[in-house]
């Protein structure tokens, strides 16, 4: 049996080279080094043993094409980042568009330009306070949820300074984005089944209806509700990322 | 006598281009040139020639083209560009240096 294949395979993966292009060209050079190399020794464990260990080779390429890695990374990033903000800025105006509509509300005021600034910014903190915490989490080995938290408030914290003395009055929109990320975090760690958890969200909004005395209450209930939902999908976004770029080009 | 591991690694980079400064090479003539000019002494695990050889391509010292070998295979040669050869002459002076050194003190001149 060739050890061809099996050698390059087992580089190739660990390498984590981006382009594909990139990976053909190197296993092409490696095919032809190993071909020159069974020549001369015909013994598989010869060719291994001279070759070397396959997880340091790919180590050396890993470090080699690393920027790469962090520039798809980055964008990635940033993709999945803008697309949970989007997507849940969007469900919670539509989720507001249709229970103001519903309740009587003016809908000239509850989407003034204004208010609509503030409220992107507030998804776009709940998103980044999302992917923030559950990114951070593997940073640390034990208390891995608490320390994540804890770091990515400091985080919110130092921000919510700027943000009060840039726009006095308005700071308080990272901490409320904070916490509504950390609850949503805390229940999906106490309750890993997403469908169960929605399901749990879904009865605690419809308590939530039935015990409302005034519309008011009933709109703030459903968008509380809208917003754990879209943290919950921005988790889910993250871990597609976590699958199909984090564990194939930096495990 | 066989050569630390780590002084090997630190110096791959100065004879990978002093080798390619001599001539065009693919990976495994490295190898054998590295061997056969020591006398066997530089036997470095093969396919972590690579990485230092793509390292070196990326910093724009080498360049590469796929070219038929006197074997009638295709390989891939390794070329110095300008910038490689004056690393090159960079790299061996520094070693010089620093191997004069080392050897005044070991000599307790």
């Amino acid at each position: 049996m060739s050890t061809t294949p099996t050698l390059i395979e087992r580089i190739l993966p660990d390498a984590g080279i981006v382009s594909r292009r990139t990976r053909q060209e190197i296993a092409r050079e490696l095919e032809t080094h190993l071909e020159d190399l069974r020549g001369e020794c015909p013994a598989e464990s010869a060719v291994y043993e001279r070759f070397g260990d396959p997880r340091e080779i790919a180590c050396g390429f890993a470090r080699v094409y690393r920027a790469e890695r962090l520039a798809l990374y980055a964008a990635a990033f940033c993709g999945l980042a803008a697309a949970s903000w989007g997507a849940s800025a969007a469900f919670v105006g539509a989720v507001q568009f249709v229970l103001a509509t519903m309740l009587g509300f003016s809908t000239t005021q509850l989407f003034s330009p204004q208010h609509l600034v503030w409220e992107s910014v507030q998804m776009a903190a709940l998103t980044m306070g999302c992917l923030g915490i559950y990114f951070a989490e593997r940073l640390f080995q034990r208390w891995r949820l608490l320390k994540a938290a804890g770091l990515i408030a400091s985080i919110f914290g130092l921000g919510t300074l700027m943000l009060q003395v840039w726009a006095p009055g308005h700071g308080r929109v990272l901490p409320m984005a904070f916490l509504c990320a950390f609850l949503v975090r805390v229940l999906q760690a106490a309750v890993p089944h997403w469908l169960v958890w929605l399901g749990g969200a879904a009865l605690f909004g419809g308590l939530g209806f039935l015990a409302a005395h005034s519309a008011a209450q009933t709109l703030f209930a459903s968008i509380w509700i809208a917003l754990a939902a879209c943290c919950q999908f921005t988790i889910l976004m993250a871990g597609a990322f976590d699958r199909h770029i984090l564990r194939r080009y930096f495990a | 006598m066989t050569v630390d591991r780590e002084l090997l690694k630190g110096s791959v980079t100065l004879l990978i281009l002093k080798l390619l400064s001599r001539g065009d090479m693919y990976g495994y003539e490295i190898i054998q040139e590295a061997s056969r000019r020591s006398d066997n002494t530089f036997q470095f695990k093969e396919g972590t020639l690579y990485p230092a050889l793509h390292q070196l391509q990326r910093k724009g010292y080498l360049r590469s083209e796929w070219r038929t070998a006197d074997n009638g295979r295709q390989r891939k040669y390794y070329t110095l560009t300008s910038r490689g050869r004056a690393l090159a002459e960079q790299s061996h002076e520094r070693w010089m240096f620093f191997t004069n050194a080392v050897n005044a003190v070991l000599s307790g001149r």
